[in-house]
């Protein structure tokens, strides 16, 4: 199954106006007070899918986006590779916000996800992807996911990563070790770039939360948490950078008209 | 506009090496000869023998009248560098550690990458700072009598032993001792306690280094190393009139 | 590329400065990731499967580059290295490598290298120092991953006194992991730099900036 999602939001009399928002099943579109938020259903995308969700910030407007739910990735009838292509730009003066609800890699699933963010001249954004490894008590499937980020066509940071029990050295402290909850995020911004390195860390029982704010260029960072659960990440995730939560507003946001 | 050169004769002043190779016209860019850089002393010798007592001393002696950095290979701790700075040796931005990899020797001898490349970049930002550098100290990690410094590392080069890790050292050798510019025998106020024979071990060292420096020494206060110092003094002076021969002591 | 100059530039006597780098394995060994043969060879794996495969596309796609590409895989490379202290010690170690490229396999290329400020990345500087010797992108791929193999494998053997025998059968048995990697390197070779692998690990860049923190490195990395 192919389908695609598509959102335009423009500056307009002083408002961010969403001003196309054309989705196709298991795609839908709400808006939810300041707001846009992606409703899928609850089974997919499965093996086999591929779903593109393409989302343009026109100059000087701003978008918080998320989704309703976390979404499961489950296996397809022939181990087929399911894949999700975001491609977003953000204008002059834009701000994005992009935060879904975690990605959870359901038990021999194989699942591609690229995130694909072209900046203009004084554009700000957070874009951060959280993934699951696993439902609980079960192992998780194969999970790609590939963040890039580029502005005026230069590439500011591009992170690819593979999860899943078949990947070589799995388990090992060159992926994420023994942990199950995984963020990822590029913030693009003032402050973001503090020449200060955080590498957090915290000691709980099933292994701990390992976590580092690294910054990319003088105004970009990258932040990673792994951790055994969300909560656990979240507090991390808090701590290094406060307070970078899901629902957090992007500086100078307003809420869309 | 003094002489022109007379190309037949030889030259007695430093000039730049030019290690042109035989790929058409690309040149390997020419490194500072004698005198044009500072002055690059090692200091090696086994673990305890009083390396990184030396250094301090000597920094202590000449740092009121020369600009110095230290590159040290010995396992460094910020307990290290808060010693040093309360200890007023030397400020902290003028010390560089180096990782050796568990190899103390190689990182000397057989593969100088990274030592060579901390030594560089100390001195360039030293000397971007205006405070160019007259003389580095090169200290090796603790390591045995085989370690010796590559003359790609430095211009000349101090090994310390210690009376107290036994009186025949000497007597075995190794390049360490053999090679040196300078040996010291450290540690001589420690020789009764330990029986070491400090005669012996002086004309031991004499016998495998005939007519080269050989100095007791006890550090225990940085005095005792102005034997040393002096010697440096006079290595700086040679090296800036482009000799590279070391001055005896 | 004669048999004989490969050999030099796979001999891991060459002076680089590669002895220092342990390849994340002194992290991974106080994180408690890698204690023995088994654990050492699961990290092997993963370590060539991220970081190996990136290092050797970039080394094959640098081999043959002229000064504009070079410039542009710095930039796509410098993207891909996450944690400062990566980027950090990735210009250290091209500095180094470039010390001896240069007065073994001189060219106008390592010049233009040579001239980034703060030196450039050790991948590309190894890429263009094996095209400057008659190397395929083929080969400065292999060589990217045969030194990466040595690295990890040697760090090991000095950290946790493994059996050095042993370990050698174990670097027998990843070699096939190699080959079917660097099976990708004409593709590089002639890739777009923004297509080129970007595939790292989490933790690889969170223990790497941890460990530039450490009290009394044995390692640089």
């Amino acid at each position: 199954m192919r389908a695609s999602a598509r959102l335009e939001v423009v500056r307009r009399d002083g408002r961010n106006v969403l001003v196309d928002a054309r989705s196709e099943p298991p795609f839908a579109v709400r808006r939810a007070g300041d707001r846009i938020l992606f409703v899928g259903s609850a089974a997919a995308p499965v093996g086999g899918d591929e779903l593109e969700i393409d989302v343009a910030i026109r100059a000087g407007a701003s978008a918080m986006i998320g989704t309703v739910a976390a979404t499961s990735v489950w296996p397809g009838p022939h181990g087929d590779r399911s894949s999700i292509r975001t491609t977003m730009s953000v204008g002059a003066g834009a701000r994005l916000t992009w935060w879904p609800e975690p990605v959870v890699s359901i038990v021999d699933s194989n699942h591609r996800s690229s995130t694909q963010v072209s900046l203009e001249d004084g554009a700000h954004c957070t874009i951060v992807e959280e993934v699951s490894l696993g439902r609980s008590g079960q192992a998780p499937g194969t999970l790609e996911l590939e963040i890039r980020v580029e502005r005026d066509g230069r590439p500011i940071v591009h992170h690819t990563e593979r999860f899943g029990p078949f990947e070589p050295g799995a388990g090992s402290a060159v992926g994420v070790g023994a942990a199950r909850h995984v963020i990822s995020g590029v913030v693009v911004g003032p402050d973001a770039g503090d020449p200060l390195t955080v590498v957090g860390r915290s000691d709980q029982s099933g292994g701990g939360a390992h976590g580092a704010w690294l910054p990319v260029g003088p105004d970009a960072a990258m932040v990673l948490v792994v951790a055994p659960d969300r909560p656990a990440a979240l507090q991390l995730l808090c701590r290094l950078r406060p307070c970078l939560q899901p629902g957090a507003l992007v500086a100078g946001t307003n809420a869309p008209g | 506009m003094g002489t022109d050169h007379d190309h037949d004769h030889p030259h007695e002043h430093p000039h730049e090496h030019d290690h042109s190779h035989s790929h058409g016209s690309h040149v390997h860019p020419p490194q500072p000869g004698i005198g044009e850089r500072p002055l690059r002393i090692g200091i090696g010798g086994p673990v305890g023998s009083g390396k990184t007592t030396l250094v301090g001393a000597l920094c202590q002696l000449l740092r009121d009248e020369l600009s110095l950095a230290v590159v040290t290979n010995d396992i460094f701790t910020t307990e290290d560098a808060q010693a040093l700075r309360r200890a007023g040796v030397l400020p902290e931005d003028r010390i560089v550690a180096v990782e050796t990899g568990c190899c103390p020797h190689t990182a000397i001898r057989d593969d100088i990458a990274a030592n060579l490349d901390a030594i560089e970049e100390l001195e360039a930002r030293l000397d971007a700072a205006g405070t160019a550098v007259d003389v580095t100290l090169v200290e090796s990690g603790g390591d045995n009598l085989t370690a010796v410094f590559s003359t790609g590392l430095v211009d000349a080069q101090i090994f310390v032993l210690d009376t107290a890790g036994g009186d025949d050292v000497p007597r075995k050798g190794g390049p360490g001792v053999a090679m040196a510019d300078v040996l010291v025998i450290n540690k001589v106020d420690l020789a009764p306690y330990v029986g070491a024979d400090v005669e012996r071990m002086l004309s031991d060292a004499a016998e495998r280094r005939p007519g080269r420096p050989v100095v007791p020494t006890s550090l225990v206060d940085p005095s005792g190393a102005d034997v040393l110092a002096d010697w440096i003094r006079d290595e700086l002076v040679a090296w800036r009139s482009g000799v590279s021969a070391t001055v005896t002591v | 590329m004669t048999s004989a100059a490969t050999f030099l530039l796979a001999d891991g006597r060459f002076p680089a400065g590669g002895h220092a780098q342990s390849a994340g394995v002194e992290s991974a060994v106080r994180f408690g990731d890698v204690s023995d043969l088994a654990t050492l060879e699961r990290y092997l794996h993963g370590r060539l499967s991220t970081t190996g495969v990136v290092e050797a596309a970039f080394a094959a796609a640098s081999s043959g580059a002229d000064d504009v590409r070079l410039d542009v895989l710095g930039a796509e490379l410098e993207a891909r290295l996450v944690s400062p202290r990566a980027r950090e010690i990735s210009r250290r170690l091209g500095r180094q490598t470039m010390r001896a490229a240069r007065a073994a396999w001189p060219s106008d290329r390592l010049d233009h290298l040579a001239r980034s400020v703060g030196g450039s990345h050790q991948p590309i500087v190894l890429g263009v120092m094996v095209g400057g010797a008659g190397g395929s992108p083929l080969d400065a791929a292999t060589l990217v991953l045969h030194h990466l193999s040595a690295a990890v494998t040697s760090a090991a053997i000095r950290l946790l006194a493994l059996d050095p025998i042993a370990v050698l059968a174990l670097q027998v048995r990843t070699l096939p992991m190699i080959d079917a990697i660097v099976v990708e390197a004409p593709v590089w070779a002639d890739a777009e730099p923004a297509a080129l692998p970007a595939v790292g690990g989490a933790l690889t860049e969170i223990l790497a900036q941890d460990h530039a923190s450490w009290d009394a490195r044995l390692f640089v990395a």
